[in-house]
């Protein structure tokens, strides 16, 4: 059942002080993001007690446009404007809102690549996670959430991608969504479908097997409390909750896990190894239309230089189209030609490593990020072979989005772009965040053993992107819905 | 003096950088104002008082130069004043108008597609 907040019991007086501390559970899930979610349902339907907590508001799928001006109010944590401050600024987004990340992301899906998890099993002492032992997980998961490729045709802008990579020789194809798809309005459009986020799945799995939702409530810290936890926090109304559980899974993403568990006191190898995927991006214009309004989210992505570099197509909506044009202020007419113009990425694997950490007195963690001079010299040359992808798909015209960035025609204007991003001028922006409480046997670098149990503390676990233990090259969410499963069930006994 | 200088930047980006080539109806600047100022009070809470700060510094420097705060020079002036900014050699100021130009133009091509 989900709590209407207006409904809830609330001892001591109304206001600023009152405190609502009735809530007592088996299992408290702290955010409900697809790590949450998923941990939420599997022990809902084991017949476990479970209380899942979300900091943002209960909303709908369909409460607002996906990838608008309303979604970023709504849905996003602080609007959209987290940065992890370092030589580079990187922009990140965070959902905010019950289903979290699922919410808002593109929804393009891969596995956790076998190398890197073999990787993680090497480095990290990662156990029972080779390729073989995850693959149960991976197809529960694409079970679940409906993977699949279109149906049809993919959006134009996508194609043209695909096209100028295949052209040169490079490996480019469809990655499948987690979407159940109609039939596509026209030509430029995707086919129109339901993304199969959290709220759309496991968060009402959970709900029907008797878990209970509490949403608008943050939990600022846990203590111990005898042989459980004590959760206390504060709800958007300001008053005051807290909870007792015998065991806390902490699903809040890979900022918000470690800046609870630091606010906590808990902090060995807690918040010391964010990694993301930087993305440098390209407004691409052609001779032709290759956007509308109904494009939908484009599905190519170009693996040749994988894991290095990823390349492929960003919502392109005439605002972003905007915002990705800001370097070229002599170029704002270019935005009026929408409908031939596209946006498109190119992702490092990186070699970098950030903090998260809570700062005296402030709600907001800081979160710093250190891009090395490789993942530099890797961004700027992903911007060049980039360009030549869609130079080869028979674009008329480049515009790299970082500062200083020349505009480009022809191929051998390429040669004018910079080996090395120059860091202070660059534009950078990700969705992708993980390995800040890596998982694994390896005590010196990792927060959680190799199921997510919190090392040193006793019934409390971590079930979110935090755990991955480097960056995965791939979109995240399907690895962490498997490393979600195959943790709480190894928690049940299952596994 | 913080709401008046942020929505004489606002004004100044999007005259500088949304209304070229429009032909069709276009939103209200003071739109793209509230919610710039929405999106500051939404911000990382230990970033609000330094981009507070940094606007009035934006504003006042102008007094050096135009014997003005930036709020009450006249169009041409403030998108002047906008792209020294934007180019300055100072990483700071850089980012301020990027922070600034980003939101206005994402805010104002928003409610453009919106209206249409």
């Amino acid at each position: 059942m989900a709590f209407d907040e207006g409904a809830l019991s609330v001892s001591g007086h109304k206001g600023r002080h009152a405190v609502d501390s009735g809530f007592r559970t088996e299992v408290l899930v702290i955010g409900s993001g697809p790590g949450g979610a998923i941990t939420a349902a599997y022990l809902a339907e084991a017949g476990r007690s479970v209380l899942l907590v979300e900091e943002g508001p209960n909303l709908a799928l369909e409460s607002c446009e996906p990838f608008s001006l309303d979604e970023m109010v709504q849905k996003y944590r602080n609007g959209g404007l987290t940065p992890a401050l370092g030589r580079a600024k990187v922009a990140y987004v965070e959902g905010r809102c019950v289903g979290g990340g699922s919410e808002i992301n593109s929804g393009l899906y891969h596995r956790t690549p076998a190398e890197v998890l073999a990787r993680w099993g090497s480095e990290f002492q990662l156990q029972a996670a080779s390729s073989a032992e995850m693959e149960a997980h991976f197809q529960a998961g694409e079970r679940d959430v409906s993977v699949s490729y279109l149906p049809g045709p993919a959006p134009a802008a996508s194609l043209k991608l695909h096209e100028g990579a295949v052209k040169l020789g490079w490996k480019s194809m469809e990655v499948p969504r987690w979407f159940r798809h109609e039939v596509a309005a026209d030509g430029t459009a995707a086919p129109r479908g339901v993304r199969q986020s959290m709220t759309k799945t496991f968060v009402p799995r959970a709900l029907a097997a008797g878990a209970r939702l509490l949403a608008s409530t943050r939990v600022l810290r846990l203590r111990r409390d005898g042989g459980g936890w004590l959760a206390t926090g504060e709800r958007a109304d300001g008053v005051r909750v807290e909870i007792r559980a015998e065991h806390v899974f902490v699903c809040g993403g890979a900022v918000q896990t470690p800046a609870l568990l630091r606010r906590s006191g808990i902090t060995e190898n807690i918040g010391n190894s964010l990694q993301l995927h930087p993305t440098v991006k390209i407004a691409a214009g052609f001779g032709e239309e290759v956007n509308s309004r109904e494009m939908g989210v484009p599905v190519h992505q170009v693996k040749q230089f994988s894991p290095r570099l990823s390349f492929g197509c960003s919502i392109s909506s005439a605002p972003f189209l905007a915002l990705g044009l800001i370097d070229h202020p002599s170029r704002v007419e270019a935005a009026a030609h929408w409908r031939r113009m596209a946006i498109y990425y190119a992702m490092i694997t990186p070699e970098g490593r950030g903090t998260v950490r809570t700062l005296p007195g402030f709600r907001d963690p800081l979160v710093r990020y250190r891009l090395t001079d490789t993942d530099l010299r890797n961004l700027a040359d992903g911007v060049r072979k980039l360009g030549e992808a869609l130079l080869a798909a028979e674009a008329t015209i480049l515009f790299p989005a970082f500062g200083g960035a020349p505009v480009i025609r022809r191929q051998d204007e390429l040669q004018r772009l910079p080996n090395v991003l120059p860091a202070a001028r660059s534009n950078l922006m990700t969705i992708h965040l993980f390995s800040s409480c890596p998982m694994g046997e390896n005590r010196r670098v990792c927060a959680a053993d190799s199921f997510g149990r919190v090392f040193g503390q006793p019934n409390l676990y971590i079930a979110d992107g935090s755990l991955l233990c480097t960056a995965p090259g791939v979109n995240p969410q399907g690895s962490i819905m498997a490393f979600a499963r195959r943790n709480v069930l190894k928690f049940l006994g299952k596994s | 003096m913080f709401r008046d200088t942020v929505s004489a930047l606002c004004h100044t980006v999007v005259e500088e950088r949304c209304l070229a080539g429009i032909g069709s109806a276009a939103p209200e600047a003071n739109s793209v104002v509230q919610f710039v100022l929405a999106q500051h009070a939404r911000m990382p809470d230990f970033l609000r008082a330094p981009v507070v700060v940094l606007t009035l510094m934006f504003d006042l420097q102008c007094i050096l130069k135009h014997g003005a705060p930036f709020r009450r020079l006249d169009c041409d002036q403030r998108i002047q004043h906008v792209r020294d900014w934007r180019l300055s050699r100072l990483g700071f100021r850089r980012d301020f108008v990027r922070l600034y130009e980003s939101l206005a133009v994402l805010g104002w091509h928003s409610m453009k597609e919106r209206c249409q």
